[in-house]
Protein backbone atom coordinates (compact mmCIF):
# COMPACT_ATOMS: atom_id res chain seq x y z
CA UNK A 1 0.00 0.00 0.00
CA UNK A 2 1.16 3.71 -0.85
CA UNK A 3 2.67 5.31 2.32
CA UNK A 4 0.94 8.54 3.17
CA UNK A 5 3.31 9.94 5.26
CA UNK A 6 7.17 8.67 5.94
CA UNK A 7 9.49 10.12 8.58
CA UNK A 8 13.15 8.78 7.99
CA UNK A 9 14.94 9.56 10.86
CA UNK A 10 13.77 13.15 11.28
CA UNK A 11 16.05 14.47 14.14
CA UNK A 12 15.64 18.45 16.23
CA UNK A 13 18.40 19.62 17.95
CA UNK A 14 17.76 22.31 19.71
CA UNK A 15 20.25 24.83 21.82
CA UNK A 16 23.19 27.23 20.00
CA UNK A 17 25.84 26.03 23.29
CA UNK A 18 24.74 23.35 24.96
CA UNK A 19 23.25 21.09 22.18
CA UNK A 20 20.14 18.97 23.18
CA UNK A 21 17.86 16.35 20.64
CA UNK A 22 14.75 17.16 21.48
CA UNK A 23 13.98 14.50 18.55
CA UNK A 24 16.14 12.21 18.02
CA UNK A 25 16.00 9.73 14.34
CA UNK A 26 12.70 9.13 14.21
CA UNK A 27 11.07 7.13 11.58
CA UNK A 28 7.18 5.66 10.74
CA UNK A 29 5.14 5.64 8.54
CA UNK A 30 1.33 6.02 8.03
CA UNK A 31 -0.75 4.51 5.29
CA UNK A 32 -4.53 5.86 3.83
CA UNK A 33 -7.17 5.58 6.44
CA UNK A 34 -5.07 4.65 9.53
CA UNK A 35 -5.54 5.62 12.20
CA UNK A 36 -1.74 6.15 14.60
CA UNK A 37 -1.35 7.56 18.07
CA UNK A 38 1.27 8.86 19.51
CA UNK A 39 2.16 8.63 23.46
CA UNK A 40 4.71 10.03 25.52
CA UNK A 41 5.07 11.71 29.46
CA UNK A 42 5.35 16.06 28.53
CA UNK A 43 8.30 16.49 26.80
CA UNK A 44 8.59 13.35 24.98
CA UNK A 45 8.62 15.50 21.71
CA UNK A 46 5.58 14.34 20.18
CA UNK A 47 4.47 17.97 19.59
CA UNK A 48 7.72 18.61 18.28
CA UNK A 49 7.62 15.11 15.84
CA UNK A 50 4.21 17.06 14.44
CA UNK A 51 5.21 20.23 13.70
CA UNK A 52 8.52 19.25 12.00
CA UNK A 53 6.37 17.22 9.59
CA UNK A 54 3.75 20.20 9.65
CA UNK A 55 6.79 22.25 8.20
CA UNK A 56 6.43 24.69 11.36
CA UNK A 57 9.66 23.60 12.45
CA UNK A 58 12.60 22.92 11.00
CA UNK A 59 13.78 19.41 11.07
CA UNK A 60 17.56 19.26 12.05
CA UNK A 61 18.13 16.14 9.74
CA UNK A 62 16.54 13.22 8.38
CA UNK A 63 13.90 13.49 5.95
CA UNK A 64 10.41 13.14 5.59
CA UNK A 65 7.82 13.09 2.82
CA UNK A 66 3.91 13.31 2.63
CA UNK A 67 1.80 12.66 -0.11
CA UNK A 68 5.90 11.74 -1.56
CA UNK A 69 6.49 15.47 -1.05
CA UNK A 70 8.95 16.30 0.80
CA UNK A 71 8.52 18.41 3.75
CA UNK A 72 8.94 21.32 4.33
CA UNK A 73 7.28 22.59 0.97
CA UNK A 74 3.87 23.97 0.32
CA UNK A 75 2.90 20.76 -1.78
CA UNK A 76 3.63 18.68 1.25
CA UNK A 77 0.86 20.07 2.98
CA UNK A 78 -1.53 20.18 0.17
CA UNK A 79 -4.28 17.79 1.80
CA UNK A 80 -3.32 18.37 5.27
CA UNK A 81 -5.26 19.46 8.52
CA UNK A 82 -4.16 20.38 11.83
CA UNK A 83 -5.61 20.83 14.92
CA UNK A 84 -3.13 22.37 17.51
CA UNK A 85 -3.48 21.96 21.35
CA UNK A 86 -4.62 25.01 23.38
CA UNK A 87 -4.77 27.63 20.91
CA UNK A 88 -6.38 30.92 21.82
CA UNK A 89 -8.73 31.82 18.90
CA UNK A 90 -9.12 35.14 17.79
CA UNK A 91 -11.21 36.66 19.52
CA UNK A 92 -13.04 39.66 17.39
CA UNK A 93 -14.02 36.94 14.96
CA UNK A 94 -17.40 35.04 15.28
CA UNK A 95 -17.61 31.27 14.68
CA UNK A 96 -18.81 31.32 10.99
CA UNK A 97 -16.47 34.51 9.98
CA UNK A 98 -13.53 31.87 11.63
CA UNK A 99 -14.89 28.98 9.87
CA UNK A 100 -14.65 30.77 6.48
CA UNK A 101 -11.29 32.47 6.84
CA UNK A 102 -9.92 29.39 7.11
CA UNK A 103 -11.61 27.98 4.17
CA UNK A 104 -11.21 30.57 2.16
CA UNK A 105 -7.51 30.71 2.93
CA UNK A 106 -7.12 27.08 1.87
CA UNK A 107 -8.44 27.82 -1.61
CA UNK A 108 -11.32 24.58 -1.54
CA UNK A 109 -14.42 25.63 -2.88
CA UNK A 110 -16.66 25.74 0.35
CA UNK A 111 -20.26 25.97 -0.11
CA UNK A 112 -21.96 27.80 3.02
CA UNK A 113 -23.77 24.40 3.02
CA UNK A 114 -20.94 22.74 3.51
CA UNK A 115 -19.87 24.64 6.13
CA UNK A 116 -23.37 24.69 7.95
CA UNK A 117 -23.38 21.12 7.87
CA UNK A 118 -19.67 20.93 9.84
CA UNK A 119 -20.97 23.07 11.62
CA UNK A 120 -23.71 21.23 12.78
CA UNK A 121 -21.37 17.78 13.02
CA UNK A 122 -19.72 19.28 15.98
CA UNK A 123 -23.30 20.49 17.10
CA UNK A 124 -22.01 23.90 17.05
CA UNK A 125 -24.68 25.28 14.52
CA UNK A 126 -26.45 27.32 16.71
CA UNK A 127 -24.07 29.21 17.79
CA UNK A 128 -22.59 29.88 14.34
CA UNK A 129 -22.84 33.65 15.01
CA UNK A 130 -21.16 33.81 18.60
CA UNK A 131 -18.13 35.68 18.66
CA UNK A 132 -15.37 33.15 19.86
CA UNK A 133 -14.53 34.99 22.89
CA UNK A 134 -17.96 34.13 23.94
CA UNK A 135 -17.55 30.59 23.49
CA UNK A 136 -16.20 27.84 25.78
CA UNK A 137 -12.83 26.27 25.74
CA UNK A 138 -15.05 22.94 24.61
CA UNK A 139 -16.80 25.15 22.11
CA UNK A 140 -13.78 26.29 20.45
CA UNK A 141 -12.69 23.17 20.36
CA UNK A 142 -15.33 21.92 18.39
CA UNK A 143 -14.88 24.73 16.21
CA UNK A 144 -11.53 23.85 15.55
CA UNK A 145 -12.78 20.18 14.71
CA UNK A 146 -14.80 21.50 12.62
CA UNK A 147 -12.50 23.34 10.93
CA UNK A 148 -10.53 20.71 10.04
CA UNK A 149 -13.18 18.57 8.59
CA UNK A 150 -13.71 21.44 5.79
CA UNK A 151 -10.28 21.40 5.21
CA UNK A 152 -11.36 18.44 2.66
CA UNK A 153 -7.24 16.94 4.20
CA UNK A 154 -6.19 13.46 3.46
CA UNK A 155 -4.18 13.08 6.32
CA UNK A 156 -5.18 14.89 9.77
CA UNK A 157 -2.74 15.58 12.70
CA UNK A 158 -4.55 16.11 16.09
CA UNK A 159 -2.36 17.51 18.95
CA UNK A 160 -4.59 16.20 22.23
CA UNK A 161 -7.94 16.89 20.58
CA UNK A 162 -9.91 15.95 23.72
CA UNK A 163 -8.47 18.49 26.10
CA UNK A 164 -11.59 20.24 27.52
CA UNK A 165 -14.35 18.47 25.69
CA UNK A 166 -17.07 17.19 27.73
CA UNK A 167 -17.87 13.61 27.55
CA UNK A 168 -20.14 13.97 25.13
CA UNK A 169 -17.77 16.32 22.48
CA UNK A 170 -15.26 13.33 23.25
CA UNK A 171 -17.69 10.40 21.72
CA UNK A 172 -18.38 13.03 19.05
CA UNK A 173 -14.95 13.09 17.95
CA UNK A 174 -14.58 9.52 18.66
CA UNK A 175 -17.20 9.24 15.82
CA UNK A 176 -15.37 12.09 14.09
CA UNK A 177 -11.92 10.36 14.00
CA UNK A 178 -14.03 6.51 13.16
CA UNK A 179 -15.91 8.75 10.17
CA UNK A 180 -12.48 9.42 8.82
CA UNK A 181 -11.31 6.35 8.84
CA UNK A 182 -14.06 5.12 6.63
CA UNK A 183 -13.45 8.17 4.27
CA UNK A 184 -10.37 6.61 4.10
CA UNK A 185 -8.44 9.99 5.81
CA UNK A 186 -5.19 9.17 8.04
CA UNK A 187 -5.43 10.66 11.53
CA UNK A 188 -2.84 10.76 14.02
CA UNK A 189 -3.05 11.42 17.06
CA UNK A 190 -1.17 12.40 20.07
CA UNK A 191 -3.16 12.24 23.29
CA UNK A 192 -2.82 11.51 26.81
CA UNK A 193 -6.79 10.45 26.82
CA UNK A 194 -5.21 6.68 26.81
CA UNK A 195 -8.24 5.08 27.25
CA UNK A 196 -9.82 6.78 24.02
CA UNK A 197 -6.98 6.03 21.87
CA UNK A 198 -6.99 2.03 22.73
CA UNK A 199 -10.69 2.33 21.53
CA UNK A 200 -9.37 4.13 18.09
CA UNK A 201 -6.35 3.77 16.83
CA UNK A 202 -5.09 0.75 15.28
CA UNK A 203 -1.22 1.39 15.55
CA UNK A 204 0.65 3.20 18.68
CA UNK A 205 3.94 4.51 19.21
CA UNK A 206 5.01 5.80 22.41
CA UNK A 207 8.17 8.03 22.99
CA UNK A 208 9.79 9.27 25.43
CA UNK A 209 12.91 11.78 25.65
CA UNK A 210 12.97 12.06 22.10
CA UNK A 211 13.09 8.70 20.71
CA UNK A 212 10.57 5.88 19.89
CA UNK A 213 10.40 3.29 22.35
CA UNK A 214 7.54 0.91 20.90
CA UNK A 215 5.94 0.98 17.19
CA UNK A 216 3.39 -1.87 16.65
CA UNK A 217 -0.06 -2.50 16.02
CA UNK A 218 -2.27 -2.46 19.32
CA UNK A 219 -3.13 -5.81 19.14
CA UNK A 220 0.32 -6.95 18.60
CA UNK A 221 1.56 -4.68 21.87
CA UNK A 222 -1.22 -5.82 24.18
CA UNK A 223 -1.18 -8.84 23.81
CA UNK A 224 1.15 -10.92 26.16
CA UNK A 225 1.22 -14.30 25.04
CA UNK A 226 0.83 -15.28 28.43
CA UNK A 227 -2.65 -17.37 29.39
CA UNK A 228 -4.47 -17.15 32.74
CA UNK A 229 -6.27 -20.58 33.76
CA UNK A 230 -8.34 -21.12 37.14
CA UNK A 231 -8.96 -24.61 38.15
CA UNK A 232 -11.07 -25.64 41.29
CA UNK A 233 -10.26 -29.10 43.09
CA UNK A 234 -12.72 -29.04 45.96
CA UNK A 235 -9.85 -31.11 47.68
CA UNK A 236 -7.02 -29.33 48.94
CA UNK A 237 -4.62 -32.44 48.51
CA UNK A 238 -5.69 -32.67 45.03
CA UNK A 239 -4.56 -29.25 44.26
CA UNK A 240 -1.18 -29.36 45.67
CA UNK A 241 -0.83 -32.68 43.96
CA UNK A 242 -1.75 -30.61 40.58
CA UNK A 243 0.91 -27.54 41.99
CA UNK A 244 3.38 -30.27 42.28
CA UNK A 245 3.07 -31.77 38.62
CA UNK A 246 3.25 -28.44 37.22
CA UNK A 247 5.69 -26.89 39.04
CA UNK A 248 7.89 -25.41 36.38
CA UNK A 249 4.69 -23.24 35.53
CA UNK A 250 4.31 -19.96 37.06
CA UNK A 251 0.67 -21.09 39.52
CA UNK A 252 -0.50 -19.80 42.49
CA UNK A 253 -2.49 -22.52 44.87
CA UNK A 254 -5.13 -21.12 47.11
CA UNK A 255 -7.12 -23.79 49.48
CA UNK A 256 -8.53 -25.87 46.51
CA UNK A 257 -7.86 -23.00 43.63
CA UNK A 258 -5.15 -23.19 41.78
CA UNK A 259 -4.55 -20.60 38.80
CA UNK A 260 -2.05 -20.80 36.41
CA UNK A 261 -0.35 -18.19 34.25
CA UNK A 262 1.27 -19.95 31.08
CA UNK A 263 3.91 -18.55 28.62
CA UNK A 264 3.37 -21.96 26.39
CA UNK A 265 -0.02 -22.71 25.12
CA UNK A 266 1.47 -26.03 24.35
CA UNK A 267 0.32 -27.16 27.65
CA UNK A 268 -3.08 -26.06 27.88
CA UNK A 269 -4.16 -29.92 27.34
CA UNK A 270 -2.06 -31.25 29.33
CA UNK A 271 -3.03 -29.09 31.96
CA UNK A 272 -6.50 -30.00 30.96
CA UNK A 273 -6.35 -33.85 31.14
CA UNK A 274 -4.13 -33.60 34.71
CA UNK A 275 -6.83 -31.19 36.49
CA UNK A 276 -10.14 -33.72 34.81
CA UNK A 277 -7.88 -36.72 36.39
CA UNK A 278 -7.84 -34.70 39.61
CA UNK A 279 -11.81 -34.11 39.43
CA UNK A 280 -10.80 -30.04 39.04
CA UNK A 281 -13.44 -28.01 37.36
CA UNK A 282 -12.07 -25.21 35.00
CA UNK A 283 -13.38 -21.93 36.54
CA UNK A 284 -11.25 -19.41 34.00
CA UNK A 285 -9.27 -19.25 30.81
CA UNK A 286 -8.43 -16.36 29.11
CA UNK A 287 -5.33 -14.79 27.17
CA UNK A 288 -3.36 -12.05 29.43
CA UNK A 289 -4.20 -8.83 27.75
CA UNK A 290 -2.74 -5.41 28.91
CA UNK A 291 -4.49 -2.08 28.43
CA UNK A 292 -3.04 0.64 27.01
CA UNK A 293 -2.38 2.65 29.90
CA UNK A 294 -0.67 -0.71 31.59
CA UNK A 295 1.39 -1.38 28.37
CA UNK A 296 2.72 2.81 28.30
CA UNK A 297 3.86 2.55 31.86
CA UNK A 298 5.27 -0.59 31.43
CA UNK A 299 7.33 0.56 28.06
CA UNK A 300 7.97 3.85 30.31
CA UNK A 301 9.57 1.73 32.76
CA UNK A 302 11.86 -0.66 30.76
CA UNK A 303 12.70 2.26 28.58
CA UNK A 304 13.85 3.89 32.28
CA UNK A 305 15.79 0.95 32.94
CA UNK B 1 -2.16 33.71 -4.05
CA UNK B 2 -3.21 37.25 -4.10
CA UNK B 3 -6.77 36.57 -2.29
CA UNK B 4 -4.78 34.65 0.17
CA UNK B 5 -3.07 38.10 1.08
CA UNK B 6 -6.52 40.02 0.63
CA UNK B 7 -7.99 37.69 2.90
CA UNK B 8 -5.36 38.18 5.99
CA UNK B 9 -5.04 42.25 5.07
CA UNK B 10 -9.16 42.38 5.54
CA UNK B 11 -8.86 40.09 8.99
CA UNK B 12 -6.05 42.24 10.33
CA UNK B 13 -8.28 45.04 9.50
CA UNK B 14 -10.74 43.64 10.85
CA UNK B 15 -9.22 42.95 14.27
CA UNK B 16 -7.63 46.44 14.39
CA UNK B 17 -11.35 47.77 13.32
CA UNK B 18 -13.36 46.31 15.58
CA UNK B 19 -11.07 46.17 18.85
CA UNK B 20 -9.41 49.57 18.48
CA UNK B 21 -10.30 52.04 16.14
CA UNK B 22 -13.09 54.16 17.62
CA UNK B 23 -10.86 54.81 20.75
CA UNK B 24 -7.95 56.24 18.14
CA UNK B 25 -10.50 58.09 16.85
CA UNK B 26 -12.24 59.83 19.98
CA UNK B 27 -8.71 60.41 21.68
CA UNK B 28 -7.75 62.42 18.87
CA UNK B 29 -11.18 64.57 18.43
CA UNK B 30 -11.03 65.18 22.16
CA UNK B 31 -6.92 66.29 21.41
CA UNK B 32 -8.47 67.97 18.31
CA UNK B 33 -11.49 70.07 20.21
CA UNK B 34 -8.88 70.86 22.75
CA UNK B 35 -6.30 72.53 20.20
CA UNK B 36 -8.94 74.71 18.92
CA UNK B 37 -9.86 75.71 22.16
CA UNK B 38 -6.14 76.31 23.42
CA UNK B 39 -5.09 78.11 20.29
CA UNK B 40 -8.59 80.63 20.41
CA UNK B 41 -6.83 82.20 23.13
CA UNK B 42 -3.36 82.49 21.80
CA UNK B 43 -3.24 83.61 18.40
CA UNK B 44 -3.46 86.91 17.42
CA UNK B 45 -4.95 86.40 13.95
CA UNK B 46 -7.21 83.87 12.47
CA UNK B 47 -4.86 83.26 9.83
CA UNK B 48 -2.06 82.67 12.41
CA UNK B 49 -4.59 80.52 14.52
CA UNK B 50 -5.28 78.34 10.97
CA UNK B 51 -1.67 77.91 10.68
CA UNK B 52 -0.89 77.07 14.20
CA UNK B 53 -3.84 74.60 14.40
CA UNK B 54 -2.81 72.62 10.94
CA UNK B 55 1.15 72.61 12.25
CA UNK B 56 0.16 71.16 15.48
CA UNK B 57 -2.74 68.93 14.05
CA UNK B 58 -0.69 67.67 11.08
CA UNK B 59 2.28 66.71 13.73
CA UNK B 60 -0.25 65.13 16.07
CA UNK B 61 -1.25 62.86 13.27
CA UNK B 62 2.20 61.79 12.62
CA UNK B 63 3.03 60.86 16.27
CA UNK B 64 -0.95 59.23 16.38
CA UNK B 65 -0.09 57.38 13.35
CA UNK B 66 3.34 56.14 14.78
CA UNK B 67 1.99 55.18 17.38
CA UNK B 68 -0.80 53.13 15.56
CA UNK B 69 1.62 51.71 13.16
CA UNK B 70 3.89 50.53 16.07
CA UNK B 71 1.08 49.23 18.35
CA UNK B 72 -0.56 47.34 15.62
CA UNK B 73 2.52 46.31 13.95
CA UNK B 74 4.63 45.39 16.26
CA UNK B 75 1.86 42.65 17.80
CA UNK B 76 -0.41 42.04 14.95
CA UNK B 77 2.19 38.41 14.04
CA UNK B 78 3.52 37.99 17.26
CA UNK B 79 -0.17 37.43 18.71
CA UNK B 80 -0.54 35.03 15.89
CA UNK B 81 2.54 33.11 17.01
CA UNK B 82 1.78 33.29 20.75
CA UNK B 83 -1.85 32.22 20.56
CA UNK B 84 -0.86 29.44 18.19
CA UNK B 85 -3.36 30.66 15.57
CA UNK B 86 -0.81 31.07 13.08
CA UNK B 87 -0.45 26.80 13.05
CA UNK B 88 -3.90 26.64 11.81
CA UNK B 89 -2.91 29.13 8.70
CA UNK B 90 0.51 28.10 8.07
CA UNK B 91 -0.13 24.18 7.68
CA UNK B 92 -2.32 25.36 4.61
CA UNK B 93 -0.93 25.18 1.77
CA UNK B 94 0.39 28.89 1.37
CA UNK B 95 4.00 30.24 1.73
CA UNK B 96 4.90 31.82 4.71
CA UNK B 97 5.58 35.02 2.80
CA UNK B 98 2.07 35.58 2.02
CA UNK B 99 0.94 35.46 5.50
CA UNK B 100 3.86 38.35 6.05
CA UNK B 101 2.63 40.17 3.24
CA UNK B 102 -1.37 40.32 4.06
CA UNK B 103 -0.15 41.32 7.52
CA UNK B 104 1.96 44.13 6.10
CA UNK B 105 -0.84 45.26 4.35
CA UNK B 106 -3.71 44.76 6.88
CA UNK B 107 -1.40 46.79 9.45
CA UNK B 108 -0.96 49.52 6.99
CA UNK B 109 -4.74 49.59 6.10
CA UNK B 110 -5.76 50.14 9.20
CA UNK B 111 -2.94 52.57 10.15
CA UNK B 112 -3.99 54.53 6.43
CA UNK B 113 -7.85 54.23 7.55
CA UNK B 114 -7.00 55.90 11.28
CA UNK B 115 -4.88 59.22 9.83
CA UNK B 116 -6.90 59.62 6.63
CA UNK B 117 -10.09 59.65 9.27
CA UNK B 118 -7.90 61.90 11.51
CA UNK B 119 -7.05 63.86 8.54
CA UNK B 120 -10.87 64.36 7.45
CA UNK B 121 -11.64 65.63 11.27
CA UNK B 122 -8.77 67.92 11.23
CA UNK B 123 -10.01 69.73 7.74
CA UNK B 124 -13.54 69.20 9.28
CA UNK B 125 -13.23 71.30 11.59
CA UNK B 126 -11.05 73.24 10.31
CA UNK B 127 -13.95 74.28 8.02
CA UNK B 128 -16.43 74.35 10.37
CA UNK B 129 -14.02 76.84 12.04
CA UNK B 130 -12.40 79.40 9.39
CA UNK B 131 -14.69 78.30 6.47
CA UNK B 132 -11.27 77.65 4.65
CA UNK B 133 -10.90 74.17 2.42
CA UNK B 134 -7.11 73.02 2.81
CA UNK B 135 -5.94 72.90 -0.56
CA UNK B 136 -2.74 70.71 -0.07
CA UNK B 137 -4.74 67.73 1.68
CA UNK B 138 -4.09 65.31 -1.09
CA UNK B 139 -0.52 65.81 -0.91
CA UNK B 140 -0.16 65.23 2.58
CA UNK B 141 -2.48 62.30 2.22
CA UNK B 142 -0.28 60.59 -0.21
CA UNK B 143 3.32 61.55 1.73
CA UNK B 144 1.35 60.20 5.27
CA UNK B 145 0.56 57.18 3.06
CA UNK B 146 4.31 56.59 2.12
CA UNK B 147 6.10 57.46 5.59
CA UNK B 148 3.68 55.08 7.03
CA UNK B 149 3.91 52.17 4.73
CA UNK B 150 8.01 52.30 5.18
CA UNK B 151 7.34 52.37 9.63
CA UNK B 152 4.90 50.01 9.33
CA UNK B 153 7.33 47.09 7.21
CA UNK B 154 9.85 48.31 9.90
CA UNK B 155 8.23 47.49 12.98
CA UNK B 156 6.92 44.72 11.30
CA UNK B 157 10.27 42.96 10.97
CA UNK B 158 11.49 44.36 14.04
CA UNK B 159 8.07 42.26 15.70
CA UNK B 160 9.88 38.84 14.88
CA UNK B 161 12.70 39.67 17.65
CA UNK B 162 12.09 38.01 20.97
CA UNK B 163 10.94 40.71 22.59
CA UNK B 164 8.56 43.64 22.62
CA UNK B 165 11.16 45.84 23.99
CA UNK B 166 13.70 44.95 21.68
CA UNK B 167 10.64 45.84 18.69
CA UNK B 168 9.61 48.96 20.34
CA UNK B 169 12.99 50.04 21.18
CA UNK B 170 14.45 49.10 17.79
CA UNK B 171 11.32 50.97 16.32
CA UNK B 172 12.05 54.35 17.94
CA UNK B 173 15.54 53.93 17.00
CA UNK B 174 14.94 53.93 13.65
CA UNK B 175 12.24 56.39 13.64
CA UNK B 176 14.65 58.97 15.59
CA UNK B 177 17.49 58.21 13.39
CA UNK B 178 15.69 58.25 9.85
CA UNK B 179 14.15 61.48 11.11
CA UNK B 180 17.36 63.22 10.92
CA UNK B 181 18.96 60.93 8.42
CA UNK B 182 19.35 63.91 5.88
CA UNK B 183 21.56 65.91 8.76
CA UNK B 184 23.10 62.85 9.97
CA UNK B 185 24.49 62.50 6.34
CA UNK B 186 25.62 66.15 6.17
CA UNK B 187 27.59 66.23 9.27
CA UNK B 188 29.40 63.58 8.57
CA UNK B 189 30.12 65.12 5.37
CA UNK B 190 31.65 67.80 6.66
CA UNK B 191 33.74 66.35 9.31
CA UNK B 192 35.89 64.63 6.71
CA UNK B 193 36.72 61.54 7.85
CA UNK B 194 36.15 59.01 5.02
CA UNK B 195 35.36 56.06 7.85
CA UNK B 196 31.99 57.89 8.89
CA UNK B 197 31.09 58.30 5.54
CA UNK B 198 31.43 55.09 4.14
CA UNK B 199 29.55 53.64 7.65
CA UNK B 200 26.80 56.11 7.51
CA UNK B 201 26.44 55.28 3.63
CA UNK B 202 25.60 51.99 4.60
CA UNK B 203 23.32 52.88 7.63
CA UNK B 204 21.53 54.93 4.87
CA UNK B 205 20.44 51.74 2.74
CA UNK B 206 19.21 50.44 6.55
CA UNK B 207 17.41 53.57 7.80
CA UNK B 208 14.87 55.10 6.26
CA UNK B 209 14.79 58.27 5.19
CA UNK B 210 11.76 60.04 6.97
CA UNK B 211 12.94 63.35 5.75
CA UNK B 212 11.86 62.17 1.81
CA UNK B 213 8.12 62.27 3.10
CA UNK B 214 8.09 65.58 5.02
CA UNK B 215 6.38 67.60 3.31
CA UNK B 216 4.68 69.69 6.54
CA UNK B 217 7.14 72.65 5.94
CA UNK B 218 5.87 73.11 2.35
CA UNK B 219 1.95 72.80 2.76
CA UNK B 220 2.49 75.52 5.99
CA UNK B 221 4.53 77.55 4.11
CA UNK B 222 2.20 77.02 0.60
CA UNK B 223 4.50 75.94 -1.74
CA UNK B 224 3.83 73.62 -4.58
CA UNK B 225 4.89 70.11 -4.20
CA UNK B 226 6.27 69.42 -7.64
CA UNK B 227 5.79 65.68 -9.34
CA UNK B 228 9.60 65.22 -9.28
CA UNK B 229 9.39 65.34 -6.10
CA UNK B 230 6.77 63.07 -5.45
CA UNK B 231 8.08 60.45 -7.81
CA UNK B 232 11.44 60.05 -5.83
CA UNK B 233 9.61 59.63 -2.38
CA UNK B 234 7.50 57.08 -4.31
CA UNK B 235 10.48 55.68 -6.04
CA UNK B 236 11.88 55.37 -2.45
CA UNK B 237 8.82 54.16 -0.59
CA UNK B 238 8.52 51.30 -2.90
CA UNK B 239 11.97 50.08 -2.88
CA UNK B 240 12.54 50.22 0.89
CA UNK B 241 9.04 47.86 1.40
CA UNK B 242 10.06 45.57 -0.96
CA UNK B 243 13.60 45.01 0.31
CA UNK B 244 12.34 45.25 3.87
CA UNK B 245 9.15 42.90 3.39
CA UNK B 246 11.57 40.21 1.58
CA UNK B 247 14.25 40.23 5.12
CA UNK B 248 11.19 39.79 6.85
CA UNK B 249 9.24 36.92 4.88
CA UNK B 250 13.14 35.48 4.67
CA UNK B 251 13.22 35.63 8.15
CA UNK B 252 9.97 34.45 9.65
CA UNK B 253 10.41 31.34 7.14
CA UNK B 254 13.48 30.57 9.32
CA UNK B 255 12.16 31.01 12.17
CA UNK B 256 10.94 27.38 14.12
CA UNK B 257 7.21 27.87 15.67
Amino acid sequence: MTKILEAIEITKVVGTIKKESIVDKVSFSMEPGEVLGLLGPNGAGKTTTMKMLLGLTSITSGEAFIFGEKVPSVASRRGVGFLPEAIQHPDYLTVLEYIKYHANLSSNKVLHSDIESCLERVEMLEYKDKLLRDCSKGMRQRVDIARVLLSNAKIVFLDEPFSGLDPCGQVMLKEVINSLKEQNISVLVNSHAVGILEDICERVFIMNKGKILVNDSLPNLLDTKKYFMSIDFKDGSKAIEFSEKFKAQKLKCKGTKVEVTLTDKEIVTDILQVSNTLGGKLEKAAPIVLTLDQLFVNVLKRGES
Amino acid sequence: MFSRIRIITWNTFLDVARHKMLVIQFVFLGILTGLFNLFGHFATTPSLEYKMIQDVGLSVISLFGFLIALFIGSTTLRDEIQHKTIYSVLTLPMGRWELYTGKFAGTLLATVVNVLLMLVLLMGMLYYKFGVVWTGFQWIALFMLLEFSVMTSMVLLFSLANSLITCFSLSFLFVLLGSMAEHVKHLVVETGIPLLGYITDILYWFIPNLSNFNIKYKILKDLTISYSFAFSALGYAIFYLLFMLALGSYILKQKDL
